[in-house]
């Protein structure tokens, strides 16, 4: 038992070692906390990560803990990505139970605890919502975790209530018709847990789908109901926050999409251009760079955004479902009416940098290579189409 | 068979009491019952670990931690019944209807995949909590801590300034 668990030992050995310096410098003031945040990234990176999506998860979680400035949001942030890990990697349905607990326990306990400084009391109606909702979905999956091995003795994800089980991990990926709860969320959490909240529990979630889940039903009803929801739904929004919110409704069904007919190769390209985007996107305090991520989520080329959708559409082609082809290019000309809007506002806007950011620490070095990326990445991503 | 019927009958009846009474204390009342007959048919289909657990946990600190709450917040009864709207009706005659549209469940052999051969139940449970699942009982643990001290970091700081 104790090789089988000598790894985990390892992780929370380190975790510990990393608490007990973060109090103790803390209090006594000797050092600040850019150096205990330098420590947990390299804590991060001894992990030696062995596959692609770990070294990317790896990745994130190092960039998303740099716009953190408390010490236990570094630690839950640690926490959670202990628990992502794992739920990439897991075979067993206990272990991606307790992964998923972990992640989304983190992330309840991380919207509670940004709201002490700000002094709203938004952030905690969003824990507090979250954490229901949440509670009661895993529940759910709970029981059907135990009505499948009921019926056929193992924990292997065999069976016939794959469907429910989708359910609950649609949930959580925020698929509509379960998308309330983060539109709700993504108006009432500061913009450093939206970044993080909108691209880790994605990543892991997806990367788990597409090792270690096979779903025996078509998510056409969800690509459906996330992308009319998702392009007609941000109309009426006359906040930022949930503008964005509703685009991440349409590009998860655009990924869901991605999973019923393209497989998961294209599925992964989308989903980093995705996640630098929404880096790019919520690190901002330059108002034209609003306009460059609005157009390469509305995929007009030539930023890359374009690529990853004509990647999923060619292969949605490929596969002759031309009824969810059309609903999916119908939606995504709805949802240029809005993006076009966002780029006309902020490409002409007056003053560059809004009042609120001037105290901000300004992050150039991830603003601009996001800006560069999403810019360049086509280079290499043109080539199948251009044979 | 009777017996075992009737037991589950009346864990579902006391369930529908919790939430039909008007008062708080009640509700408690019924729910600690509704604990202790879950035990039983716990002990009844086999599990004597479960529902030993069961009691420990649920009744030993679930319905105490009410019991604490309930005296603590004076919860005026009238205003709870006065909110409900019928929704809990509602809620019934869903979960009743849906009930006559299930699947059957496969009668067929089940084998236990990760159980030793000939043990005891708490042999078996032993065997998977320590030796199968022991790196996920760690995970478990992170889990627990992340609970535990998320509690108190969310908690109202009382200083002045922070």
């Amino acid at each position: 038992m104790f090789y089988n668990s000598i790894v985990e030992i390892d992780l929370c050995f380190g975790l510990l070692l990393l608490i007990i310096f973060g109090l103790l410098s803390l209090r006594n003031g000797h050092t600040s906390l850019p150096h205990i945040r330098f420590l947990c990234q390299c804590w991060l990176i001894s992990l030696t990560p062995l596959e692609v999506q770990d070294i990317a998860l790896c990745l994130l979680t190092v960039v998303i803990l740099q716009s953190f400035q408390s010490f236990e949001a570094l630690l839950f942030l640690l926490l959670a990505y202990i628990g992502q890990l794992y739920m990439m990697h897991a075979t067993n349905l206990v272990s991606f139970y307790v992964c998923l607990e972990a992640q989304t326990l983190c992330i309840v306990v991380l919207c509670g605890l940004l709201s002490r400084g700000h002094g709203t009391s938004f952030s905690v109606e969003a824990a507090l919502k979250f954490l229901l909702l949440s509670a009661m979905v895993s529940g759910m999956a709970l029981f059907w975790f135990s009505a499948m091995y009921q019926r056929t003795g193992s924990l292997d994800m065999i069976g016939q209530e794959t469907f429910w089980i989708l359910l609950v991990m649609l949930f959580k990926l925020g698929v509509a018709p379960m998308h309330l709860w983060s539109v709700d969320l993504y108006g009432s959490i500061p913009k450093s847990l939206l970044l993080y909240l909108s691209t880790a529990p994605k990543l892991s979630l997806f990367t788990f789908w597409a090792s270690s889940w096979h779903h025996d039903y078509s998510v056409g009803v969800f690509i459906l109901f996330s992308m009319l929801i998702g392009s007609i739904g941000a109309y009426t929004q006359p906040a930022l926050r949930s503008l964005f919110a509703y685009s991440t409704i349409n590009e998860i069904g655009l990924l869901l999409l991605a999973v019923e007919t393209a497989g998961f190769h294209t599925l992964y390209q989308h989903l980093s251009i995705y996640i630098i985007t929404q880096l790019l996107l919520w690190n901002l305090t330059d108002k034209r760079l609003f306009a460059l991520c609005a157009v390469s989520l509305a995929g007009l080329p030539p930023l890359a955004g374009f690529f990853g959708k004509a990647w999923i559409f060619w292969h949605t082609v490929n596969m002759q479902a031309f009824s969810l082809l059309v609903a999916a290019l119908f939606c995504t000309v709805l949802s240029l009416v809005y993006y076009l809007r966002v780029i006309r506002l902020f490409w002409t806007a007056s003053v560059h940098t809004a009042p609120s950011f001037v105290g901000v620490q300004h992050q150039t070095t991830l603003t601009s290579t996001c800006a560069v990326a999403l810019a360049f990445a086509p280079v290499m991503l043109v080539k199948p189409f251009l044979l | 068979m009777f017996f075992e019927n009737s037991s589950i009958l009346l864990c579902a009846l006391l369930s529908v009491a919790v939430v039909y009474t008007k008062s708080p204390f009640m509700s408690l009342m019924y729910s600690v019952m509704l604990f202790i007959n879950s035990s039983f048919v716990l002990m009844m289909l086999g599990f004597e670990f479960l529902a030993l657990v069961n009691l420990l946990v649920y009744v030993g600190a679930l319905a105490v931690l009410f019991l604490f709450v309930i005296m603590l917040l004076e919860i005026p009864a009238t205003e709870l019944r006065a909110y409900s709207r019928g929704w809990s009706t509602l809620g019934i005659l869903i979960f009743l209807i849906n009930g006559l549209f299930q699947v059957n469940p496969s009668t067929g052999s089940r084998g236990i995949v990760t159980g030793l051969h000939n043990a005891e139940v708490i042999s078996n449970m032993g065997h998977a909590l320590y030796l199968y699942f022991a790196d996920i009982l760690i995970l478990n643990s992170l889990v627990l801590t992340v609970a535990l001290f998320g509690a108190f970091a969310i908690a109202p700081v009382r200083t002045a300034g922070r």
